[in-house]
């Protein structure tokens, strides 16, 4: 994973099926984009499933009481020598260290959800604003914002994050967020800068910007809602990718460290007993691999119903 | 295949049972459908017509109307799915080559019927110089070793007037102007001298003055080769000073057919007349431009009687309530699916 | 082209500089905000004040600039780059004492095996399975390539490798060597659950296969695509109307183009295997880069990991532009603009 948002290539559905008029604001015409698209998606099977999981998974993650009443930390090491029991109120049995399973899986729902939700959330608010400006005024903006990009893009993803982690030594929520962001947020201002360079050449943007339209208006009225389309297939893509690499830095110890409770330490924890007990890894396996496959599956369900070149 | 004669070393394998009397090609009642999610598109709907050596016949219609797609079931190339051939035959020199293996339909197409298709810079590919492209042809087709392939491409380039043509084999399509690739284009298709060429809109991607050297080249190349052409345009000002016969194409079927001269002094169709007085005219300066109201009917839901009645200023209940009307002898050579082909002649 | 590659070079040299300075200030404001690495050489005990500044010194860590928050150490940076790239001198480990460069190659040629069978096993099934759903666009095997590659897409590759090594290399290992007494080379070499020095290749197909994985799937996808779309084109239809056999549209015509875009995001993946050398090769123990590295951070070699990694950087940075230019050569819209 070490390029979790760069995995899949992302079409540009930015470009309208009709250009309208320059009078008619693209507005109703984004807006059907948009309806179009809800009911293609409420059709899809796959998109409903995906996100139903990806609801359970959320709840998880923010209400866990939802789902067990064990405290994850509640752990009876008397239990024995680090085998795991099955006993009455433990229905998935216990960790090694006497840990009720069922529920250090709800709660480690929670830090991966948490750091791919914020780190989407960092990377939009980076790369869309820098993408648009590089987009709609080129020139030396663009020049200077592309060639950032570059600068950040050969930084290797993963790599970058293992050397700034593995030397910072404060393995927290917020710094794995930041340094995902920090190492993330090119692809979006990529993607961003690409459809608005396409939307800014159609005829009626064009056709706005000769009758006087304002920059803001055109920005706003015509090139976004255009140009936004492809920004949310790259973050639900992203919203997996960072749940992937959450769990990686992780297990490779720049992660999240004990007793914090997450689907990455769980299975570095178990993976050598995986011959005498293997559900210990394959449940926060399953879980994991689940959530983040959800994510790309709605990401890729949101292209194929926001393209409208696909219909 | 090594050519065995001088003639299969020029024109290629003959394909057999063709009867060399026959017309060049004849294209009877055919029907192309398009199976897609949206539904089935009837593309087209019984359309025949016949093409000799050494004459060109013009099929003239909106886009959307059924040319392009007409063309290329004729060489072939449509793709199946979503377009299937639902009917009809089409025959050259007499055989049905719907009835043909594949691979003698790609013997027909190496060697018979070529084609000139519409955007040169899309229809050719990005990635190989113009000489490899048609150097391709002589070397895939005639076993030729590949300098002597790319000694007939100069050659070719050549014929189509392109300057320096020994320099230019080795550019690539991108290099050159909207006119040259079309040129090239054209040279590709008479390589290895067709008897009939396809000409798909020719010049519509082109500049005004560019368009009429093409029309004049395809028109000299076609005298001198005694071709066959057919000539697909949507543009009825090119067609006039080219074509011997016209057919008009309307939703997937042929509503007129007539010599030239006739088409442009008395159509006989009253969407022949619209279009004909949509044409701008100096004459006619300052007043308004008469426009086809409406648009094509949507060809997943033909209505059931003319198909052109909604848009008609001739039309009555009849139209809307019978069947298409069938092609009407109008005189020798000319023929009108309109059951008022009289009114709109004005004959009478 | 001439111009291309000058303009591409010339490029180059900003992309480099500014990537290594990225490098170097977010790892300087890693240390800047947490804190002196040398000291957790230590562990839990306070080393006196004198032998934390010698060994702070030894490590190039002793500029003021390291503890001043945000300072982004010009100075420190334009010293490394001169020891780089005039000295080639990447800095010191400290236990046992050596240069990085030495560091480095004793570990590169694991790496570089690593990568060649990575790069052959994306290559050749990624390729293949892509061409092959595309061809048959709607159809079973397309199907069955695309569920595949969504599925390989979603399993990060720690899991991977992780279970491939348990249940190849451990389980099925152990049936091979026990039950069945296979041959040394297959039981401990090709299906081992971690790198032998007496199978220097074999013992790295499983590792690798695992490490090709990561992209193996988004290649085929790319390939796929990139052919569907080529299939549709202008020209393929013209290649058809010219009478070829489908053979020759296919494999020369479409082929030649869709393979462009594939090209570059093979030449991009081997970029990618550097990040995920250091799960493989943590996982399976094979003492390369990424195993290096890992150890690096575990004992707190703070000069290792920064060196280890400028390193990649830099072989990646001319990955890129090596990957740009072999996109001239293949399409020669870009060569001639």
């Amino acid at each position: 994973m070490s390029e979790p948002l760069s995995t899949m290539s992302v079409d540009n559905p930015a470009a309208p099926a009709a250009p309208v008029g320059p009078g008619e604001p693209s507005k109703d015409q984004s807006a059907s984009l948009w309806s179009d698209a809800r009911r293609e998606l409420l059709r899809n099977p796959i998109f409903v499933i995906s996100s139903v999981y990806i609801l359970i998974m959320m709840s998880f993650a923010f209400v866990p009481k939802l789902w067990t009443r064990v405290d994850p930390q509640d752990c009876q090491l008397n239990y024995g020598s680090g085998e795991p029991m099955f006993t009455p109120g433990h229905w998935l049995g216990t960790s090694q260290r006497g840990c009720d399973y069922w529920s250090h899986t709800v709660y480690g729902a929670n830090p991966s959800l948490q750091i791919a939700l914020y780190a989407t959330v960092g990377i939009v608010a980076i790369g869309l604003p820098l993408g648009v400006l590089a987009g709609f005024y080129g020139g030396w903006v663009d020049a200077l914002i592309s060639r950032l990009i570059d600068i950040v893009f050969a930084l290797p993803f993963l790599l970058g994050a293992l050397v700034i982690l593995g030397m910072l030594r404060k393995y927290s929520i917020w710094t794995i967020t930041l340094v995902l962001v920090v190492l993330g947020w090119t692809t979006v201002a990529r993607i961003m800068r690409g459809s608005v360079i396409a939307a800014k050449n159609l005829d009626y943007v064009q056709a706005a910007k000769a009758l006087g339209a304002k920059n803001s208006r055109l920005m706003f009225r015509h090139i976004l809602p255009n140009a936004i389309a492809p920004v949310f297939v790259i973050a639900t893509i992203a919203l997996g990718g960072f749940v992937a690499a959450e769990a990686t830095l992780t297990f490779l110890g720049v992660g999240l460290q004990e007793p914090a409770v997450s689907w990455g330490l769980m299975i570095s924890r178990h993976d050598d007993f995986i011959e005498t007990w293997p559900h210990l890894t394959l449940i926060p396996v399953t879980v994991l691999v689940g959530t983040v496959l959800s994510f790309i599956l709605i990401g890729d369900a949101l292209r194929d119903a926001l393209d409208p070149k696909l219909r | 295949m090594a050519p065995t004669t001088e003639v299969q070393a020029r024109f290629g394998p003959s394909i057999p049972g063709t009867d060399p009397s026959a017309p060049l090609l004849a294209v009877e009642e055919l029907r192309v459908e398009f199976r897609t999610r949206a539904g089935i598109a009837k593309a087209i709907n019984g359309v025949s017509f016949e093409v000799n050596s050494g004459e060109t016949l013009a099929i003239l219609g909106e886009s959307g109307c059924g040319k392009s797609v007409t063309a290329q079931a004729i060489m072939g190339i449509l793709d199946t799915p979503p377009g299937f051939i639902t009917g009809g035959q089409i025959k050259y020199r007499g055989v049905d080559v719907l009835k043909r293996s594949k691979e003698e339909r790609r013997q027909i197409r190496a060697n018979k019927i070529a084609m000139v298709f519409q955007d040169a810079l899309s229809s050719l590919n990005p990635v190989f110089t113009v000489g490899f492209q048609l150097a391709e042809l002589f070397r895939k087709h005639r076993g030729m070793t590949r300098s002597d392939g790319k000694k007939r491409a100069i050659e070719l380039l050549d014929l189509v007037n392109i300057p320096a043509a020994r320099q230019r084999v080795n550019d690539f399509p991108h290099q050159f102007s909207g006119g040259m690739r079309q040129r090239v284009m054209i040279a590709m298709s008479l390589a290895l001298d067709p008897e009939l060429l396809i000409a798909d809109e020719p010049t519509t991607a082109l500049d005004v003055t560019v368009q009429a050297q093409i029309m004049n080249l395809l028109a000299d190349l076609q005298r001198e080769r005694n071709m066959g052409l057919i000539l697909i345009t949507h543009d009825m000002g090119v067609v006039a000073d080219v074509a011997d016969r016209i057919n008009v194409m309307y939703a997937g079927r042929i509503v007129e057919k007539a010599p030239v001269f006739d088409i442009y002094a008395k159509p006989s169709h009253p969407y022949t007349k619209a279009l004909l007085e949509s044409i701008p005219r100096v004459d006619l300066k300052g007043q308004q431009l008469n426009v086809i109201k409406g648009l094509p009917p949507n060809l997943t839901q033909i209505p059931v009687g003319c198909s052109f009645s909604p848009r008609c200023r001739y039309a009555q209940d009849v139209c809307k309530a019978d069947p298409p009307p069938p092609l009407y002898p109008v005189q020798p050579g000319i023929s009108s699916a309109c059951h008022f082909w009289k009114e709109v002649r004005g004959d009478e | 082209m001439g111009r291309y590659v000058v303009r591409r070079l010339l490029q180059f040299i900003p992309t480099v500089l500014g990537t290594l300075f990225l490098l170097h200030y977010l790892t300087s404001m890693a240390i800047q905000f947490g804190g002196n690495p040398v000291r957790s050489l230590f562990g839990d005990r306070t080393p006196p004040e004198e032998q934390l500044r010698q060994m702070t010194e030894q490590f190039g860590l002793g500029d003021p600039c390291l503890q001043q928050k945000g300072n982004p150490c010009f100075g420190l940076f334009w010293e490394r780059m001169q020891d780089i790239f005039l000295r080639f001198d990447f800095g010191q480990s400290l236990a046992p004492r050596r240069d990085v460069t030495d560091v480095l190659a004793d570990a590169l040629p694991y790496t570089i095996k690593l990568t060649i069978i990575a790069f052959i096993v994306e290559a050749v099934l990624g390729l293949a399975a892509g061409v092959l759903a595309g061809l048959r666009n709607g159809k079973f095997s397309d199907y069955v390539v695309r569920i595949v590659t969504v599925l390989m897409i979603s399993v990060p590759i720690f899991v991977s490798a992780v279970l491939v090594q348990k249940f190849v290399g451990v389980k099925f290992g152990n049936w091979l060597r026990q039950d069945l007494d296979a041959p040394e080379w297959l039981g401990r070499g090709l299906f081992g659950a971690a790198y032998k020095a007496e199978f220097p290749w074999l013992s790295l197909i499983l590792p690798g296969i695992v490490l090709g994985m990561l992209t193996l799937a988004s290649t085929a996808r790319l390939t796929r695509g990139s052919l569907l779309e080529n299939l549709r084109a202008d020209y393929v239809r013209t290649a058809k109307a010219k009478g070829l056999t489908t053979n020759r549209v296919i494999g020369v015509h479409t082929l030649r183009n869709s393979l462009i875009p594939v090209v570059t995001t093979l030449g991009l993946s081997i970029g990618g295997y550097m990040a995920g050398a250091v799960v493989t090769e943590g996982v399976f123990r094979v003492p390369g880069v990424g195993f290096t590295i890992l150890k690096a951070i575990a004992t707190g070699e703070p000069m290792v990991l920064i060196g280890l990694t400028t390193v990649l950087v830099l072989v990646y940075l001319v990955l890129n532009l090596f990957v740009d230019l072999l996109y001239a050569v293949l399409d020669p819209r870009i060569r001639y603009e």
